[in-house]
Formats: structure tokens, C-alpha cells, sequence
């Protein structure tokens, strides 16, 4: 008998088994940390976080702030990506490596620059004075620093998601009679909507998530990462733990929402 | 009626054109690769400008003049373009697809659904379609909305033989039925012959003949044209002066009698059978010729005659047709 014949003869596929365990310590390598987070976070400990005064604070600001800095990289970063898609000539390229050079730099980095170029101290810092604005240390400031942090995640998916469609599309849309904003939101949209809807859900997790550059140039208002990071200093772990799954929880719905949006379009 | 005098410039390269397409008529743009095809239906759609120049469509003038006169859009020109690639929006369904105008007329596009034999695909997406399919709906598309000139740029090419001479047919009575003016590129020249009225010869930005397909055939204007129409060339001389000439021949003007014509000592190479006749390849001294014949010769010597032939002088220039005899075909 051969070893083929043998294994046919297994009541069970030996490869899909194989298969399945692999598939199974995958998820669990993955999801591992979400378990034991939920595991050690006793309900009790939650409430108790929860029901201090001023407790829900940081999840209102991270919300708020991120949702606000979403709507500015939506609005600024959709223009952004079409001029780096579409764009002919030096200043596309330039804006590209721009906003290449954001995504890859260190988020602690981006604050030191940031208040380099916006603190209190400087031309830019004066002028937001000016108009009763600080780009250091207010909820300004936060929403500022999500922007820089999670803003290139955006702009980069998006361009790609633009230069994806094909442009003879778009040239019969044109000859069909359509206008440019006619066929953006006709062609392009629907065709780059999947792209678009993933490069905005990692821009929200990347925007309620961000610390690096937060920590810099605005320790104060405390959004969640903040307050986990607070909390770990001064009461240890335990004190964190509530913290960090309401920040899963804050982070995880809109990509969710985001990822079934693309997961439809694709059908 | 569209017409067309213009010069665009790509980088180094070049192209001047000039035309007038009455309504209901064809005209065919006939060049190789690069000869500047596509940069012309491309500033007659308004996608790039002309470097000077005028196209204007029942007397509108779609182009401007770089000074006071815009140019009128791409998407107000009212041209419908199909292109080699269908290009159908792959989100849309055929119905979608075919309405996407705001302009487009039902009555008119289910007309067309019916010339072009695309009935119940209405609700299928572009991916269920075969590439003949597609096309199609590509040419109802275009024609959906009322439009005052039809643009085709290679529309046939990579179709099989019997869906393009179907599609060629239909498309010259549809426009004639529209009573259009038709524009239509293409570097196989059986994409064409089938369909225009008057054909223009391009050749690396210069339009060198334009006139009936006859015409050309009859008359090739430069020997350039004559080698673009297919037609062989052989060494000849005038024998009254004893200058020496090119000597175009068409295969279709080679058979191998009965009938007149200034006989050609060749040898038949290799024969097969090629749509309803036979292929003749043919040795004429160290030159290969193709011709025509209803039934196959034997391999070897034989007689073959030149019904018709175009001499030109060895610059490329045409010499007036003598009489038969005046010429001879030199070895």
C-alpha cells in the first residue's frame, strides 16, 4: 500500500487537519492578547473605573477628537490623494514623498516637529494665539497631532485607491456628457469606495490609538491613550487595564463598519 | 457634417490633417502604428488640443483659438467615442451602462439594443459579457444619446472575422440611418474597406491621400501610399527613354489568365486555400509576390499576368500611365 492510498484511507484529511490547527494557533496568536484582556479586566474592576468622577472623560475626548481629525483628513486628504494620483508634473510627486516621509516617520518625532513648527514660542504659535488657540497642550492640539499621525494612512490608501480605476472610464464618462465632479462621484467613487473605505478605517484606528506625537504636544486634555499611560504610572497595570478595552472598543467599530462596506462592494 | 483642418503637436512628433465627412458618410483613417491615429480622434473628442487648427461639427466650432474662443469641452461635444477596449463601467448593468448619458433616449437605445442583437443582457454586469458582447454594448452606448458625430478608434481590432464584417455592416447602416458623419481609424485595412466612404492614407503625421477606396487603389499617389494599400513593387523601365522606374502591382491585379495584362515569368512556391480561393506565393527573380487564383497551379514555372500597375519614379513620385509594352518588368 502506498503512503497515498494510507493517507486517503485516514478518516479524517490529515492536510485539513493540519490546515485547521494551523488556522486555530493563528487566531489565537492574534486574538491572544484581546482574551487576556478581557480576562484579567473583571467586571467589578470596569464599573469601578467607570463610575469614578470624570471617568468617562477620556473616552468622550478620544471619540471626539478623533472623529473630528477624521473629518479633516476626509475633507483635506481626498484632495490630497487625487492631485498624488492624478497629478502630472513635480508637486504631486513632492506631496507623495510628503506625506511617505509622515507615515514612516516616528509619532514622537512628528510631536517634536510639531512644536517646532506650531508651538507657543513660534510665528505660527503666535498667530493661533491671536484667536484664542494654542496648538500645544488643548483639545486643538489633540485633534492637530491625530491628523499628523494618522492622516498619511489615509491620503496614501486613497491615492491608490484612485489610480486603481481605469481611466478609459473615466474618459467615456466624459464623452457621455459628464462633468468632473459628475464622474468622480459616478466612476471613481463606486470603483475606489472599497480602497477609500479601508484607508479610512485604519486612519480611525490610527487617530483614536495615537500617542506618540499626543504625548508631545498635548499631555493635556488626557484622551485614552493618554489616560492608559497615565494610569500605568501611578497605579500599575491593574488601574490600565479598563482603559485599554474601552479604547479596543472605541477603535474597533468604525474599521469593522469599514472592512463589511468593502466586503460588500466586493460582491 | 464635420470638418477638419487641423496641426497637433506631441512632443517632437507631428500630425496635420484636413477632411470634410458629410452626414451619413464614413470616413476611414488608414495608417500604421505611430502615424498619429489616435492624437487625431483624441483632438477631434476634445481630450487633448490642437496646436492650431479647426474641427467643427454642422458648422459649431468645437476647437478655440487660444485667444478668445474656448475650446468647448469633452463632455458638451455631443461625440460618442468607442475604442478598441469596450471600457464599460464594470459596476453598472448593461441597462446602466447603455443609459449612463443623461441624455440617452430610450427609444433610440432600444432600437439600437435590437440592430446590435444585445435583447436580454439588460441585466447582466460587464463581467458576464464575451469580448463581442461588450463591444457591442459599447456601440449602443455611444449611440444612445442623440450625438452629432461618431469617433471609432480601432473598434473591430481582436474580434473574430465573422462578428466584425456583422459589426461593420451594421454600424455604416446605422449611421446612415442617424445621418451622422463617421470617423473611423484603423491600421488593417480590412477593418475598413468594408465600411468607409472615402479613406485617408497616414503616414507618420501626414495625410498623404485621401479619396474613395477605388480611387486609391486606382491611383496611389506616391509610392508610399501604394506600398500602404499592400501592393508589391518591382524593378521596371520606360522603354522609349530607358529610365528606370518602380513598378507598383496590387496582388488582386495578378492572375494568371485568361486575359491581358504584361506577362511575368514566375514560379509558383507554395499554394494554400485562403477564404473561398487559392494563395499563390510566387518567386519573380529574387522578389516574393502573393496572388489570387480559383484554382491551385502546380508548383514550378509559370505565366502570371499584371492586369494594372502603378510605375513610379525611384523617388516615389508617379510617372503618367503609358500605353501597354511601354513598360518593362526588369528581372
Amino acid at each position: 500500500m502506498t503512503a497515498y492510498a494510507s493517507r486517503r484511507n485516514l478518516p479524517v484529511n490529515v492536510g485539513s487537519l493540519f490546515g485547521l490547527l494551523w488556522l486555530a494557533v493563528t487566531f489565537a496568536i492574534i486574538i491572544g492578547p484581546l482574551i487576556t484582556l478581557a480576562a484579567k479586566t473583571s467586571p467589578s474592576a470596569l464599573i469601578a473605573a467607570f463610575s469614578q468622577a470624570g471617568a468617562a472623560a477620556p473616552v468622550l475626548i478620544s471619540l471626539g477628537s478623533a472623529a473630528l481629525a477624521l473629518l479633516a483628513i476626509t475633507i483635506a486628504g481626498t484632495a490630497i490623494a487625487w492631485r498624488i494620483s492624478r497629478g502630472k508634473g513635480a508637486i504631486p510627486r513632492i506631496a507623495e514623498l510628503a506625506v511617505m516621509a509622515m507615515l514612516l516617520m516616528p509619532p514622537l518625532v512628528i510631536g517634536l516637529l510639531l512644536i517646532f513648527m506650531a508651538g507657543p514660542l513660534t510665528p505660527i504659535g503666535a498667530a493661533l494665539s491671536k484667536i484664542h488657540l494654542s496648538a500645544t497642550n488643548t483639545f486643538f492640539a489633540l485633534v492637530i497631532a491625530e491628523v499628523y499621525e494618522a492622516g498619511p494612512y489615509y491620503v496614501l490608501g486613497a491615492a491608490a485607491a484612485f489610480s486603481s480605476v481605469d481611466r478609459a472610464l473615466e474618459e467615456q464618462a466624459t464623452m457621455l456628457g459628464d462633468s468632473a465632479a459628475r464622474r468622480f462621484r459616478r466612476i471613481v467613487l463606486p470603483l475606489a469606495g472599497k480602497g477609500i473605505a479601508t484607508s479610512l478605517a485604519m486612519a480611525w484606528a490610527r487617530a483614536v490609538g495615537a500617542f506618540g506625537a499626543v504625548i508631545i504636544v498635548a499631555y493635556h486634555p488626557y484622551g485614552l491613550p493618554l489616560q492608559i499611560w497615565v494610569s500605568l504610572n501611578e497605579s500599575g497595570l491593574p488601574a490600565a487595564l479598563p482603559y485599554a478595552l474601552a479604547l479596543i472598543l472605541v477603535a474597533l467599530p468604525i474599521p469593522l463598519i469599514m472592512f463589511e462596506v468593502s466586503r460588500r462592494a466586493r460582491d | 457634417m464635420l470638418e477638419i483642418d487641423l496641426t497637433c503637436n506631441r512632443g517632437d512628433f507631428e500630425l496635420t490633417f484636413a477632411a470634410t465627412v458629410p452626414n451619413g458618410s464614413i470616413l476611414g483613417v488608414f495608417g500604421p502604428s505611430g502615424s498619429g491615429k489616435t492624437t487625431l480622434i483624441e483632438t477631434i473628442a476634445g481630450l487633448s488640443e490642437p496646436a492650431r487648427g479647426v474641427v467643427a461639427v454642422d458648422g459649431q466650432q468645437l476647437t478655440g483659438d487660444g485667444a478668445t474662443v474656448r475650446p468647448i469641452p469633452p463632455n458638451r461635444r455631443r461625440i460618442g467615442l468607442v475604442r478598441q477596449r469596450a471600457a464599460l463601467f464594470p459596476h453598472l448593468t448593461i441597462d446602466e451602462n447603455i443609459h449612463y448619458a443623461t441624455t440617452s433616449d430610450r427609444a433610440r437605445a432600444r432600437h439600437l439594443v435590437e440592430r446590435f442583437d444585445l435583447e436580454r443582457l439588460g441585466a447582466r454586469k460587464p463581467s458576464d459579457l464575451s469580448g463581442g458582447e461588450a463591444q457591442r454594448v459599447a456601440f449602443v452606448r455611444a449611440l444612445a444619446s442623440p450625438i452629432d458625430l461618431l469617433l471609432l478608434d480601432e473598434p473591430l481590432t481582436g474580434l473574430d472575422a465573422e462578428l466584425r464584417a456583422e459589426l461593420a455592416t451594421t454600424v455604416s447602416e446605422v449611421v446612415k440611418e442617424l445621418e451622422i458623419p463617421c470617423l473611423i481609424a484603423a491600421h488593417e485595412l480590412t477593418e475598413l474597406e468594408r465600411m468607409v466612404d472615402t479613406l485617408a492614407i497616414l503616414h507618420d503625421g501626414r495625410l498623404l491621400q485621401i479619396g474613395a477606396v477605388g480611387e486609391l487603389y486606382a491611383a496611389p499617389a506616391t509610392a508610399e501610399v501604394a506600398a500602404l494599400l499592400g501592393m508589391h513593387f518591382l524593378p521596371g523601365r520606360e522603354i522609349a527613354t530607358g529610365k528606370q522606374l518602380m513598378v507598383a502591382v496590387h496582388p488582386e491585379a495578378i492572375h494568371f489568365g485568361p486575359g491581358g495584362g504584361l506577362e511575368l515569368p514566375v514560379a509558383v512556391e507554395a499554394v494554400r486555400f485562403l477564404r473561398g480561393r487559392f494563395e499563390h506565393r510566387l518567386n519573380y527573380g529574387d522578389r516574393a509576390l502573393v496572388a489570387y487564383a480559383p484554382e491551385p497551379l502546380p508548383s514550378g514555372q509559370a505565366i502570371a499576368y499584371l492586369a494594372s500597375m502603378h510605375p513610379f519614379t525611384l523617388g516615389g513620385n508617379p510617372v503618367a500611365m503609358t500605353p501597354d509594352g511601354a513598360i518593362e518588368i526588369l528581372r
